[in-house]
Parts: structure tokens; sequence; C-alpha cells
């Protein structure tokens, strides 16, 4: 295979010292910027890009590569620890991650994100490598149709999410989509729901939605229902515990596999990203997985589908970006801009013309990615100990770094005001047991869904044949259909048991 | 009750750290004292999404600007896409008087905003330079069952059969679409993307028949032979790779004719010294060699340098023309 020797060069390139310690840098700065709330993977590539410009091409994709990647592990810590996704991928980690870390269990939890990342980005890498050129052609086939009906998809799939309460996490779904619809019209350009307010002109911004949402509501959380949190600083936490044993390896295993090649495809499409890919993996998960009951809850699960998914996606986004030209998500188009600026001409030349690039490129992923496992295995036992941290300084610390994290994006006090609102919200709603990570996904995917329905009809002229013209269209619409008229169906043939119990109630 | 006292009492909580970020919020935006001198890192705005032709315009700006050290504070790219410019033009409307912002202006964008009769247009904002023409073309897939120009246009006969892509709803790419099918006589679709990157995915993917872009947005996939260009809607044919695209005046289409136009832009009431900082960066950006031989050269951009006063003169001119235009097509009604 030309393949395995021009990656074993690759590898030589990426092991040169300069090549390695970019690769250490990168991870290092990604890991940061992941477990900052406010900063994702987009806005750190962006920052680190004007810096790269003196460096060697390779060297320098090879940093921010390592940064976007590494992003993705450092994205978990704050969610499990804090309950504050570090950027929207790591929504669903918060959704296990937190409550294992409210059990005792963070370092637990921390381990399985690491070591779960680890296998989906590997999985991901290895998918580049050989199928990498192949699977961005094939990607190119999901049109508008496709794609409106992937994110259709994830959104009726919500509802399994919350298994006992369908209703709840529909509400949710249904509020983020009308809050993602404030601002700007995509494409009349027209302000909607905007109030004459200039501020929410361009809409509502994701990143104090997330932080008010998970952090602050937390915060609130925290206040109202002290005793609660009293109980979890006082335990004893070990490292040695949260080395996950035998039987939760083997739990996790499988699911991080799957979910890592799953991730890994939701990569390769243009446009879908590392959020769409854990949120699917996750439901998944829930839906075929042996521990489903407990996802949710605090299971290892949860945490291992919705990191290895991720990383998988970052890994997979670079399939398009290199063999096309074409970028697969919003970090890779700012990548894409920095192949033009280091003087490489991106498209399907770039294997060719630019081999020590490409391949040096994909031989420090291998390298990174153990960089990146390393560094965040060796930073638990310092991130375990936020969890010692009695809730009286938790609660300023944690509404200190919402507020400053929200501030620091836009400078903009709006954000802060907005955040807040947010955060109460998320408690009102809270109360009443509907989950806030609907919202959220069903606001960073509305615009999406806008946007390709509206590319479908300008495409077939206002038919709606067009949603059922290609195989993949159908199937995927086969798969809506499937699965929410099963929890119905199913739903009337288990009704009987619940039915006497209300009436042994009455 | 207990319960509302605690909401109540974590929300002032926050309150008074709000009151410090409030206070360190305002009067930032330093005064002009004789000459302008930015005091933080320059937020330049694309109103794009990443990897397109104004994204890479800001980026080459920013990097000459920070090497060379015409500025002391580093220009930081931000992409902001969405309502055809509009968003950006939103957000940098809102920061008024801030001498630290910058905005890539495309004349696209300012078509776009007065299509869409957005809130914001660029006559609100602030004028900084032009720094170089750029072209349009019409290009199709290599596979594609329009070989040449000539077979489209035929096809584009019988309505709503060829869909020609383009970034974003009245921008420049909409009006040269509008222009062809006017002038063309013939009934093509247009399928509105965010960026050109997304139109190109479409593109080599199946789902649009054509797309309208920049050359430096394709020049890799027409190196590789997967995109073949059909047609440039400049005045002369460009070089290179592009250099067996017909103009339409050649092939007997009068009017079917536009240039993009790459400029800077700032917020409302941005100080007389500012402007006059911005100037001055940007004229000596626009002569070093690194501009002309890895921007303009290699995207196939003619390079010129209009200070802020001529670009306000300028576009003034211009936008009368974009609504005569856009009129007569019949998409500003």
């Amino acid at each position: 295979m030309g393949n395995v020797q021009l990656l074993l060069e690759g590898i030589g390139t990426a092991l040169s010292f300069q090549n390695l310690i970019a690769a250490f840098a990168g991870a290092i700065m990604g890991l940061i910027v992941g477990a900052m709330p406010g900063i994702g993977s987009l806005a750190g590539v962006a920052l680190l890009l004007p810096l790269t410009f003196k460096m060697n091409p390779t060297t320098a994709i090879i940093m921010l590569a390592a940064l976007y990647y590494s992003n993705m592990y450092g994205g978990s810590f704050s969610a499990i620890l804090l309950n504050i996704p570090g950027d929207s991928p790591a929504i669903m980690t918060s959704l296990d991650g937190y409550p294992m870390s409210r059990k005792g269990e963070a370092g637990k939890a921390l381990f399985t994100a690491s070591v779960s990342s680890f296998i989906g980005g590997t999985i991901g890498i290895i998918m580049l490598t050989f199928i990498g050129p192949l699977a961005a052609k094939w990607g190119l086939s999901f049109g508008p149709a496709e794609l409106t009906w992937l994110i259709v998809l994830a959104l009726t799939s919500i509802g399994w999410l919350i298994g006992d309460k369908p209703a709840a996490g529909l509400l949710a779904t249904a509020l983020g989509m009308m809050i993602a619809t404030v601002g700007f019209d995509k494409a009349l350009g027209q302000p909607r729901f905007a109030f004459g307010n200039v501020n929410l002109f361009s809409g509502v911004a994701f990143i104090p939605l997330v932080i008010g949402m998970f952090g602050f509501g937390q915060v609130i959380d925290m206040v109202v229902n002290r005793d609660n949190y009293a109980s979890v600083s006082s335990k004893k936490l070990s490292i040695k515990e949260s080395i996950v044993n035998k039987d939760e390896a083997k739990r996790i295993a499988p699911v991080a596999v799957r979910s890592g090649l799953l991730g890994t495809f939701i990569g390769i499409l243009p446009g879908a990203g590392a959020t769409m890919g854990a949120f699917l993996s996750y439901v998944t998960e829930k839906k075929i997985g042996k521990n489903k009951d407990q996802m949710g809850k605090g299971a290892v699960e949860g945490v291992a589908a919705a990191e290895a998914a991720n990383n998988g996606a970052a890994m997979g986004a670079f399939a398009p970006l290199l063999s096309l030209g074409i970028p697969g998500s919003g970090t890779s188009a700012v990548l894409l801009g920095g192949l033009m600026m280091w003087g490489l001409q991106p498209g399907p030349l770039l294997f060719k013309n630019n081999p020590d690039f490409v391949w040096g490129l994909i031989g420090s992923m291998y390298i990174g990615n153990i960089i990146c496992l390393i560094i965040a295995i060796l930073s638990i036992p310092i991130l375990m100990k936020v969890v010692t941290v009695p809730s009286s300084l938790m609660v300023p610390l944690i509404s200190s770094i919402c507020i400053i994290g929200t501030y620091s994006v836009n400078n903009s006090m709006f954000d802060v005001y907005l955040m807040i609102g947010a955060g109460v919200l998320a408690y009102l709603m809270s109360l009443a047991d509907i989950p806030a990570a609907p919202l959220l996904l069903s606001f960073v995917l509305t615009p999406m869904l806008e946007m390709y329905i509206r590319q479908s009809f300008d495409i077939s002229g206002g038919s709606l044949g067009v949603f059922i013209q290609s195989p993949i269209s159908k199937v995927l619409c086969t798969l809506i259909i499937l699965f929410s008229v099963t929890p119905i169906l199913l739903k009337i043939f288990n009704k009987k048991p619940p039915v006497d119990m209300s009436e042994m109630d009455a | 009750m207990k319960k509302f006292v605690k909401i109540i009492a974590s929300t002032l909580l926050v309150g008074a750290l709000l009151t410090g970020c409030a206070s360190g919020g305002a009067g930032k935006t330093g005064e002009g004292n004789g000459s302008f001198e930015p005091k933080r890192e320059v937020e330049f705005v694309v109103p794009s999404s990443a990897g397109g032709g104004s994204d890479l315009n800001a980026r080459i700006i920013s990097e000459i600007a920070f090497k060379e050290g015409f500025t002391p504070k580093n220009f930081m790219v931000t992409n902001m896409p969405g309502g055809s410019g509009g968003v950006a033009f939103a957000d940098v409307y809102s920061k008024k008087g801030n001498n630290e912002t910058l905005m890539i202006l495309h004349n696209g964008q300012i078509m776009s905003t007065i299509v869409n009769e957005s809130p914001v247009t660029s006559d609100m904002l602030t004028y900084l330079p032009v720094v170089a023409f750029d072209n349009l073309l019409i290009v199709t897939r290599a596979d594609s069952e329009y070989q040449d120009i000539e077979a489209l246009l035929e096809a584009a006969k019988t309505p709503d059969k060829v869909k020609v892509g383009g970034s974003q709803r009245g921008n420049t790419d909409h009006l040269a679409f509008e222009l062809m099918n006017k002038y063309a006589e013939v009934e093509a679709s247009y399928v509105q993307f965010d960026g050109s990157g997304d139109v190109l995915g479409a593109l080599l993917g199946g789902h649009i028949d054509a797309a309208i872009c920049n050359p430096s947005d394709t020049l890799g996939q027409v190196q590789a032979g997967e995109v073949i260009p059909l047609a440039v809607f400049s005045q002369e044919r460009i070089g290179k790779e592009f250099e067996d695209a017909p103009t339409f005046a050649e092939l007997g289409y009068e009017g079917i004719e536009i240039d993009a136009v790459r400029a800077i832009a700032g917020p409302p009431e941005m100080s007389a010294e500012a402007i006059a900082f911005y100037d001055e960066v940007i004229r000596k950006v626009t002569e070093t060699d690194q501009w002309k031989n890895e921007y303009l050269e290699p995207n196939n951009l003619e390079g010129v340098y209009m200070t802020s006063a001529e670009a306000k003169e300028f576009f003034e001119k211009e936008i009368e023309k974009y609504k005569e235009i856009f009129t007569e097509v019949g998409v500003i009604k």
C-alpha cells in the first residue's frame, strides 16, 4: 500500500523536533481553550492562526490541528466538573459527566472521557489515512436535501434522549428552535423577532446561552439547594478510583468504537460537525446500548459515546479539507484560509503536490492524539481537586467564570444579561423537569436546518419531491418515520401495566 | 418562598460582579489626542464564513500589517456569516464610535443590504480604503452535461431547469446571475449558499449545475481538472488557468459585466485620527511585495488603493449603479 509508506514518511516528518514541539504546544493550548467556557476550537484556531504565518506550513498545521482535536478533550473537563460545556460538542458529555462527578466519580468520568476521546480520535485518523479522499467524495453526495433529513433525524431523536418524558424534551426542542429564529433571516437578511434591538439583529449568541443555561443555572441551583452540594465535597477522592476497572472498560470499549465510527462519518459530511456527531452517537447508545437506562444519570457509556464521537468528528472534518479543499466545519474553514496564507493551494491536488504537508499532518495526528491522552490523564489529579472546593467558594467562582467568559467574547454587556436570563430560564425549566440540552442542540441545529430546507426548495423549484429523490434521503426518511413511530407503538403495546397501576391508585 | 429569596440573592450577588464589568466596559474607546494608535487588538470582522475571498483578504491584510510592524496591535479576524452580510453589518454598526473594529467591505454585501432592505446599510458605517477589484466567473464540474457556456444557456431556456449556486442573496454573485438571466434571456434558478466553499461542495456533489464564484475560490479544483470555467463576467478574459473561459461580450451578450470590489469599513463615528491611521496602514500594506506577490497575483486580482474619502465618493456612485441594475432586473421592487 502506497498510503502506508507515505504515512510512515509522514510520521517521520512529524517526529522532527520542531514538529513534536508544535504538536505538544497545540495540544496544551487546545486543552486549555477547550476547558475554558466560551472559547471553542473555532476561536482558538482563529486566534492562533496569525501567529503561525512565519512557520513552515507543516509545522503550522500540525500545531493548529493539535489545538483543534485536543480542544475536544478539554471541552469535557468543564462539562464534567462544573456542568459547563466548554464548547458545543461537549454538551452531551455533561449529561452523564456531571452526574458522575456529583456521585463522587469525577475522576472516573474524566478518565473515561480521555480514553474515549483517544479511541474516537484514533478511529478517525485511521479512517482519514485509508479512506479519507474516497469518503470525502462520498460525503459530497449529501446535498441540502440529505442534510435536511440528517438534522430532522437529530431533532426527532431528542424524544428518545429523554426517554421517560418525551413531551418535556420536545418542549425544550421547540423552545430552542424559537430562540434560534431571533435575528437575521439567513436567506432574506431581514431581522426577525428582534424588536428593533440592535443587539438582537445578529441573533441570540450561543455562548451566553450555553454558559447561562448550564453554568449559571447551576449556580442558582447550588444556592437554592445548598444541602445537596455539601455532601460531595466532604467525600474523599482518590486517584486510584478514577482508573476504570475491567468491568467498566468492557462497557466503554464497544461504545467508544461505535461512536468513534459514527462521529468520524458525521465529521466527513459537509456542514454537520462534532456537535451533531456527539449528539447522534449519544442517542444511538441511548437506544441500543446495554446500559441505556442508566444513561443520563451518570453512566460511563454516556461520557464515552459523546467524547469518542466528537473526537472522531474533529478528525473526519479533515478529510474534505485535505482531499477536496472544501471545509467540513467552521474550524476547518479557518484552516482552509490558513492553507492559502501559507502559500498552499487547497484542492484535489494537495495530496499530490504537497505530500509532505498532508502526510506530515496525518502522521502528526497519531502522535498528537497520544500526547493529548497523556496530558489529559496526567491532569486528572489536579482537575479532581475542583470537586473538593466547598460550594461556598464554588458559587462566586463559577459566577465569575460565567460572567467573564461571556463578557470577554464580544465585550458586550448585553450578552452578560442574556447569560443571566438564560440561567434563570434553565433553573425554572429544571424545576419543571424540562431538560436544557435539547434546547441548546436545537438552537445550534435550527439555523442550518432552515438554510438546507431553503436550498432544497431553491433546487427543486418549490417541489417537495427533492426530499425523497436520492437513496440517502429515502433511507434517512424511513429511519425518521421508524424512530418516531416505534416509541408510540411500543407504548400502545405496553399500555396495560401502567393502566392497571393507575386504577389501583385511584 | 424561601427558595425565591435565595434566587433573588444569587442574582444580586452576580449583580455586584456585573457593575464591575459595566464600568470597565464604558469609556474604553480612547479619545484621540492628535494621533491614534489602537490600544488593544483590532477586531477585523469578515461578513462571511472562513475560507472565502473576503476571509482571505482580511487575513492577508492582518498578516502583513502585523509582520511589517505597521500596527502596534494585531488585527484579529472574526468570521460573522449570515444574513447576506447583514449580521456583520449590524454587529459593526452596534459598535458605534469604536476605533478598534474593522470590517471587510465587499460591494456584494453593499448590494445585499440594499436589496434585503437591511436595517444597517453601508452608508451608515465608515468607509475605509478600497484595496482591490476581483473577477467573477461561472464554473461547472468536469463531468457536467454542459461543457460550455452555450450549452448551459441553451438548457437554461427551459425555466428552472438549470440550477446556479452562489453565495448569499443580492450579492455580486446574485447580480451576475440576474444579469445573465436577463441579457442572455434565460430562466435559470439561483440557489443561495453561505459561502463559496459550500457552493463548490454542492457543485462537486452534483446538487447544482453551475456555480458563480471568484477565481481564487476554485483555483485548486480547476488545476485538478475537476471544475471547468465556463465564462467570465469581466471585461476581458482573465489569465492562466482561466484563459479558456470567454467573456460574455465575446459571445455576443451585452451588459453581462460585473466586478467585485474589495474594501474595508469601520463602525459609525470612527474618529478622524483613527481613519487617518487605518488609511496609512492599509496604504503601506498595499505597497508591499508580499501583497502583490502573494495576494493579488495568485488570486487574479487587480490592485487599487483609494483613501477613505475617495472610497466614500466611489461607493456612493456605485450604489446608484447597483440600485439601477437590481431595479432593472426586478430584484428591487
